[in-house]
This record gives C-alpha cells, structure tokens and sequence, in this order.
C-alpha cells in the first residue's frame, strides 16, 4: 500500500468518488468526515496495516494527508 | 483465575415494550448501517433497571423458588435511590426470605461478566448456596441519562434488565475468569452530573468514541486469548463467543483480531442496540445461544474489563420477556 492507494482508501470510507479527494484536503471541509469516519479510519488502519491510531493524534489532523502521516510507516 | 464450585443455572432477560428507530437523524440509515443497529427499546420515564430486572428474575421463580435465594446482587448505574441499595428494594419486591445476603455493584458494560464473578467467588468460597445477579441499565431516550442531539451516544443505546441464577455446586465444571481495569480511561465514558463529585453538571452520558474503540482494540483481542489460555481452550473450543455488545463497528473489528469464525460469533444488536451492562445476558437470551462451551467478555466504561470461559451446556436460556 502506498499513500496514493492510502489516499484512495479513505475515500472510500468516506463514500467519496474516486479522485475527489487529495492529501491537500482540509478533512474540516469534507462533510463526510465525522464521528463514524474517524472510528472507521482507526478501524481500517489496525485492520488493514497493523497501525494502532492513538486518538488524540487523529484529532490533531488537519488534512487528508495528515491522516496518511498517521500509517506513513507501513505505507511504501 | 480458574473457579470451581459454582454452576450457572439459568438466564433470563426483559426489555420494555417502546422501539425506537434511527429515523430521528437525517442520516439514519448510514448509522444504522454502521452501528448495525436499526432500533432499540426504551424504557419509559417510570421504568428503572430494577423493574426491568425483576420482570426478568419473576419468570426464574417458578424452578428456583424464591426462598432457596440466599444472595442477590443487583449492578446497575442508575439505581432507584442513592440510599438504600437497589438490592434491599428488589428483596422486597420478589419476597426473598430475610436470610438472603443482598448488595448492590456498579458497573457498566463489564458488569454481566463482572457480576458472575462476583456471584461465582461467593458461592465457590461457601458463602450462599444459591445468587441470583440480576443486571440492567436504562441509557436510552426518553429516560434523561443520554443528550438526545449527541450522535456519539443518541443511536446507539438501548435499555434492558437480566436476571440469573447461579448455584453452588462442587460438580460443576471449572470457571475461567481474568478481570481487568484501566482507571486512566475513566474520562472517556463518564455521567458529570450523575454523583458528588460534579453535582448539578451534566446528566447526561458523555462519550469519547474514538478512545472507546481505540481501548477495545487493544484491550479486548488480548483479554480474549487470555482467558483461552487460562483455560486451556483454543477458539476452536469455543461453541459461541458473546462480547458485550457495543455496535457493529466495534463487534466486527473484535471478532477479526481475535479470530472467531462467524457462525460461533453472537450479534444481537440489530434490534436492541447497545443496552450496556445486561447486553451479553441479553444476547444469550435474544439470539437464543445454545449451551455449550461459551466464550463471554465484557468491557468499557471504567475502563474495565471481565472474561469468562465456561461450559454452560445444561443452562436454561429463558426466552425473552416482553414487559407490557
């Protein structure tokens, strides 16, 4: 998994179209991005990449590619 | 801790009659789709814990009649007064003999498991021949303990009452426990208002979603091989797994990590929601899981934590009882 099929993941959490989303999104902008997103997303990443997502970290996220920073390394 | 000298007899549930469905949001079908609940009972504003509980425990008396109950332990976290204990107002009510110990406990979702520890360590250790724990918690609207514009807690809870029957009993099979807490965690789930501490803030349940499901993951799989190891069971052993049950989310992740094939894995969400405390009495009784070796865990407020390994085969699973 590299941060573009990261990036393509978490759209895909969120039910966004595919391309519609970057790592320069601002998640505050994203009305997906709620409660259930946020649980979703540490699901995913202990699922999918082993990465146990502390939640304070997640909250201090601005961006989409802030999240990607969170898995960056199990990413390729 | 392994456990000997006491037997699970019986189990018994009660919900109240009022649905709820997830239509109070606009987007009720995306939570329902991700909580794996479509609705929940609630109790109305009279119906406390204790009522819900003793509609349980009355359909029990028949087989185990009320003057062979020598203890009763009553956990809830809304219990009808401060002072006295619940415990000493339900003896009144199913007529229990005076001889009978009674007490209450505070729990919340550990509290079914918790509780047959509790219960199990008296009776293995001679201290009454026969408990009867019974579990309930009202979390759900109408009844004021939730915000009813909170999406983090509004969907998900609903209300229910358990009652159980454990005995005293030397030839009963061995029972694996491993407790556990985490009091660094008690901020992510905590009622301000609801004690001395904060008197007169909040009353209502105010939940950290992310760190409840973060805890869980780390927590929960752990807890499970654990208490398989002190048994010496593998999953494979296992006829059925109950985990309190928190919402979909938070089953399914579980389930994965510690590796449970599905047809041994218990959800019975779908149409009671996360009832705290009595949900995995609950789920034995709605899901109708048949006896046999079980896997138990229950976990969260507290943060806290209890696992049981039992084999239950021989234990009467009630059917459910619809209060009117």
């Amino acid at each position: 998994v590299n941060r573009s099929d990261f990036v393509r993941r978490i759209e895909n959490l969120l039910e966004r179209d595919t391309r519609s989303i970057d790592e320069q999104s601002m998640l505050a902008e994203l009305p997906e991005w709620d409660s259930m997103a946020a649980i979703g997303f540490i699901a995913m990443t202990d699922a999918e990449l082993g990465v146990a997502v502390r939640p304070q970290k997640l909250f201090e996220c601005k961006t989409v590619g802030d999240l990607v920073g969170l898995a960056a390394e199990k990413l390729s | 801790v392994i456990i000997r000298g006491a037997r699970i007899r019986a189990i018994s549930a009660a919900v109240p009659p009022e649905r709820r469905g997830q239509d109070y949001w606009p987007d009720g079908p995306k939570i329902a789709k991700f909580t794996g609940i479509r609705e929940r009972r609630v109790a109305r504003k009279n119906i406390l814990p204790s009522d819900m509980n003793v509609a349980a425990a009355i359909p029990l008396l028949e087989k185990y009649p009320r003057e062979s109950i020598d203890c009763l332990i009553h956990i809830t976290q809304a219990p009808d007064y401060a002072a006295p204990a619940t415990s000493c107002i339900v003896h009144e009510t199913l007529q229990l003999p005076q001889q009978c110990s009674v007490f209450d406990a505070v729990q919340g979702c550990s509290a079914y498991v918790y509780g047959l520890w509790m219960a199990s360590c008296i009776l293995a250790a001679g201290g009454a021949k026969r408990a009867m724990l019974l579990v309930g918690d009202i979390n759900a609207v109408p009844a004021d303990n939730i915000e009813p514009t909170d999406k983090a807690t509004e969907p998900l809870f609903g209300d229910a009452g358990t009652a159980t029957i454990i005995d005293a009993d030397p030839s009963a099979p061995p029972m694996t426990y491993v407790n556990g807490t985490d009091g660094t965690g008690w901020r992510f789930l905590v009622v301000p208002g609801s004690g001395r501490r904060q008197f007169g803030e909040s009353t209502k349940l105010q939940m950290d979603g992310a760190e409840v499901f973060a805890f869980t993951l780390r927590e929960i799989p752990p807890l499970a091989h654990a208490v398989l190891a002190e048994a010496g069971w593998s999953i494979d052993d296992c006829d059925a797994v109950v985990l309190h049950q928190a919402n979909k989310v938070i089953l399914d992740a579980a389930r994965t990590k510690i590796g449970v094939p599905a047809e041994k894995f218990v959800y019975g969400l779908e149409h009671f929601g996360n009832t705290g405390g009595p949900s995995v009495g609950l789920a034995l009784v709605t899901e109708k899981v048949k006896p046999g070796k079980w896997l138990l865990l229950g976990f969260g407020i507290g943060m806290s934590w209890s696992g049981l390994a039992v084999d239950a085969s021989g234990v009467d699973v009630y059917p459910l009882v619809e209060m009117p």
